[in-house]
């Protein structure tokens, strides 16, 4: 309870406002529901975790869009598939032992290579005279400069590597060039006597041929997570965008059927006499009509099936049973005493509904909302899975995740990571969905948690 | 004779009286003008989905041309479509068109399918509804036993392995049915191959020669989609059952037989029966929501049922095939909810003889 404490606080600070009149009353009636439900979540721990669960969720569907890329990239990855060595100079100069000894050179774009990746080997062989003998010394500076001899000169140029060696014989020095561009070699023997040799130098540029190869059907790596699809996009990416999508229609689905469902409720439950009656012979009518015919004749129907549009879909056959629940929930408000009461000293119905109904009504109105946001979320998948929920070349939701790899049968190929994770996401809605709809009286009623 | 005559005619005035003053006879003739209510509504619905939505129908099926085409080609074009609206009648007013279309329903004709080249649709769809109602009927009555078998046991007994056996259901009845179906879809076909991938027969099948062959073929395409949605419904009546059983164990009468030595068996079976009442009520919703899976999950595995046809006629823009295969399933929900219903009515007594309730 000692983790309730600043909740507790902000409730007193809100007390301490006196808000006036209606909204003081939703206020009152919201604050106690969610103080309510935090007190559930401490006691119940399945609760506790669907809650947890569904606030990652929520997390991953709002914020990951925003970190992954775009679902409709064709992912692709440079990939080394070749490696060349290509002489870029050959050149013989004359030189005198400890004495500077230069040799220029240019690195110019190579085909195919990214400039990082290019290794440039230099062997330097020695002769004195044209005898061919080679006489390395044991002691030799090479210093490596990015620039030409003038830029070296006028100290513009800058140090990329420099080295002593101690060995006879031929030496091949190794660099790695970062840049393209001219750069100039120095070489200085050091602990011989004053001879004149002839250097040979042979330039040569080592790179892998690199490709953009398309990445179709990846199995997870750490730069994609979840791999790619048959069209080469990101599936990581598809259900961050699928898990927000799904998640709108369902709200959108939520919130429109709620909204229907009170007024059809509230009305008919309030008023009685023949308009309920009538309201019930409507919804009596309604529920027989079965979900999802009445879902595929109507998406058939509408060819640019846009979110919002499967949406209200879907929220046009789901009414009929939220009116009747909220309807019950109004009969039994209406019997209490403060609503006489207020009906006694001349209230008007309307201000009756709004003023001591509907702040009554508040906990039962939002757990509405977060039941049909699930229904809504579960109902779109199974439209979608068989073709009929929005376009699937236009939209991605979880269903047309799943839509695609029945079209594409990368179920029968086994490859996992295409249909397992929008499954597993929709079965978390359908636990959470469950878990809240198990638990519900003890939400709402306190005196029901034991120990 | 004349008085016997009377006599006669008197007791089977008698009888009528009865019969039509019993409270169960009201009860069915109340459900059943509900349900002709229902089907005129909903029949009425399909006919204005159609009309309502935007556009001509007609264009639907023949497309109108790009502009830019030669004005023979327009009016080309344009008589076709007039030919299709004399053809399917778009061409009267709407109250007209309204009239025609309860008379055709009376007349059992539902109008001809584009793509199945002008075959009347209760043709093609009367065959399919077999395949649907194989699934549909055994699923809801197997589940129905044994669900609430289940979650009956699960109440009452506080055995280990009862609350598994309860718990293993409720999580596998908490994944969404076609989720179910691709996970059955990838262990028993992909994995295990024990079951074939699609459809509902081989190709060297021919039907008709061997009965054996014919039903040793039917069940091994039939068990795959009959499992998936046994499952599911199985799970829903376990917990139904189990919460409904806990309840009753709370009543005072319960307490009571208890406390005065009634054996568990007998406790068991009063608690559940009265828990089994609001059961049989929920069958209703069941058998509408199991039509709809059933629609989805053939439309999965190929079963040639009227999911499957309505997918198809979806795939093929066959509007009126659509619209056909959703009236005949509509008529067999309203069927099979009044038959529901009226055999509550016999099987709850407060309805049967009139008391209570």
């Amino acid at each position: 309870m000692a983790l309730l404490t600043p909740v507790l606080e902000l409730v007193m600070e809100v007390n301490k406002l006196k808000i006036k009149g209606v909204l003081h009353r939703i206020l009152k009636v919201t604050r106690s529901f969610f103080v309510n439900f935090i007190d559930t979540l401490f006691y119940n721990k399945v609760i506790l975790g669907a809650f947890l669960v569904f606030l990652a969720i929520l997390a991953f569907a709002v914020i990951g869009p925003e970190f992954t890329r775009d679902p409709y990239d064709v992912v692709k990855i440079w990939e080394g598939t070749e490696e060349v060595e290509s002489l870029i100079y050959k050149r013989n100069q004359e030189g005198n032992t400890n004495e500077w000894i230069f040799f220029e050179f240019e690195i110019t774009e190579m085909e195919n290579a990214t400039e990082e990746e290019v290794t440039v080997s230099i062997d330097i062989l020695a002769w004195t005279d044209m005898s061919k003998s080679v006489l390395l010394s044991s002691q030799a500076e090479f210093e490596l400069w990015n620039g030409t001899f003038e830029q070296y000169n006028s100290s513009q140029a800058h140090l990329v590597d420099s080295i002593s060696i101690s060995s006879t014989g031929e030496y091949i020095y190794e660099n790695n060039v970062t840049e393209i561009g001219n750069y100039s070699l120095l070489y200085k023997q050091t602990d011989i006597e004053d001879t004149t040799f002839i250097y040979q130098v042979n330039l040569r540029a080592i790179y892998y041929i690199y490709d953009e190869v398309i990445q179709i059907r990846q199995p997870p790596s750490p730069q994609l997570p979840l791999g790619t699809d048959d069209y080469a996009n990101d599936v990581f990416a598809q259900l961050a965008h699928g898990t927000r999508n799904s998640l709108q229609i369902g709200f959108i689905t939520g919130l429109v059927v709620t909204f229907i469902a009170v007024m059809v409720g509230s009305i008919a439950g309030y008023k009685g006499g023949t308009l309920d009656e009538f309201a019930q012979l409507v919804i009596n009518v309604a529920i027989v009509f079965p979900v999802f015919p009445l879902l595929i004749i109507l998406a058939a129907f509408i060819e640019d099936r846009s979110l919002i549009i499967v949406a209200l879909i879907i929220a046009l056959v789901n009414w009929p049973w939220a009116s009747r629940a909220v309807r019950s929930q109004i009969l039994s408000l209406k019997e209490r005493d403060f609503v006489r009461l207020a009906k006694v000293s001349g209230m008007s119905d309307i201000k009756i509904a709004i003023v001591e109904l509907l702040p009554n009504m508040m906990a039962y109105i939002i757990l509405l909302i977060a039941i049909l946001t699930g229904v809504g979320i579960v109902a779109e998948a199974a439209i979608s899975m068989i073709g009929l929920g929005p376009d699937p070349k236009v939209y991605i939701t979880l269903g047309t995740m799943l839509y695609w790899t029945i079209q594409n049968e990368t179920i029968r190929s086994g490859f996992w990571w295409l249909y397992l994770p929008p499954g597993v996401v929709l079965t978390t809605f359908f636990v959470i969905l469950f878990v809240i709809q198990s638990n519900i009286d003890e939400i709402f009623n306190p005196r029901l948690r034991k120990g | 004779m004349t008085s016997i005559e009377g006599n006669k005619i008197k007791k089977l005035e008698n009888k009528t009286r009865n019969f039509i003053s019993h409270p169960y006879t009201r009860f069915v003739s109340k459900k059943g003008v509900f349900y002709l209510i229902v089907i005129f509504v909903a029949l009425s619905l399909t006919f204005a989905i159609p009309r309502l939505m935007p556009g001509n129908p007609v264009q639907r099926v023949i497309r109108p041309p790009p502009s830019g085409i030669s004005p023979e080609a327009m009016d080309r074009y344009m008589d076709m479509q007039e030919h299709m609206m004399v053809a399917f009648g778009l061409n009267k007013s709407l109250p007209e068109q309204y009239i025609d279309f309860w008379f055709g329903i009376f007349r059992l004709d539902f109008g001809v399918s584009y793509s199945a080249r002008g075959r009347p649709i209760l043709d093609l769809v009367f065959p399919r509804l077999f395949f649907t109602l194989a699934l549909v009927i055994p699923v809801l009555f197997i589940s129905f036993f044994v669900g609430n078998y289940i979650g009956g046991r699960a109440a009452f007994l506080k055995g280990k392995s009862n609350t598994l056996v309860y718990y293993f259901i409720v999580i596998v009845q908490s994944a969404p049915f076609y989720w179910l179906a691709l996970l059955f879809y990838i262990i028993f076909v992909i994995d295990l191959q024990i079951f074939p991938v699609y459809g509902w027969s081989t190709p060297e099948h021919i039907p008709g020669i061997d009965l054996v062959a014919d039903i040793t073929n039917f069940i091994r395409y039939f068990i795959l989609p009959f499992s998936v949605l046994l499952v599911g419904e199985t799970g829903g009546w376990a917990t139904g059952m189990r919460a409904m059983t806990l309840y009753e164990m709370d009543s005072e009468y319960l307490l009571y037989s208890q406390q005065l030595g009634f054996k568990k068996g007998l406790l068991q079976g009063y608690a559940q029966r009265n828990a089994i009442l609001p059961q049989l009520t929920g069958l209703n919703l069941r058998l509408n929501g199991l039509i709809g899976q059933t629609l989805i999950i053939e439309a999965i595995f190929g079963w040639p049922g009227l999911g499957s046809i309505a997918l198809n006629a979806v795939n093929a823009q066959d509007y009126p095939l659509i619209v056909g295969t959703f009236m005949i399933t509509l008529i067999v929900v309203v069927v099979g909810n009044f038959l529901v219903d009226i055999t509550y009515g016999f099987i709850d007594p407060r309805i049967r003889t009139g008391y209570g309730g």
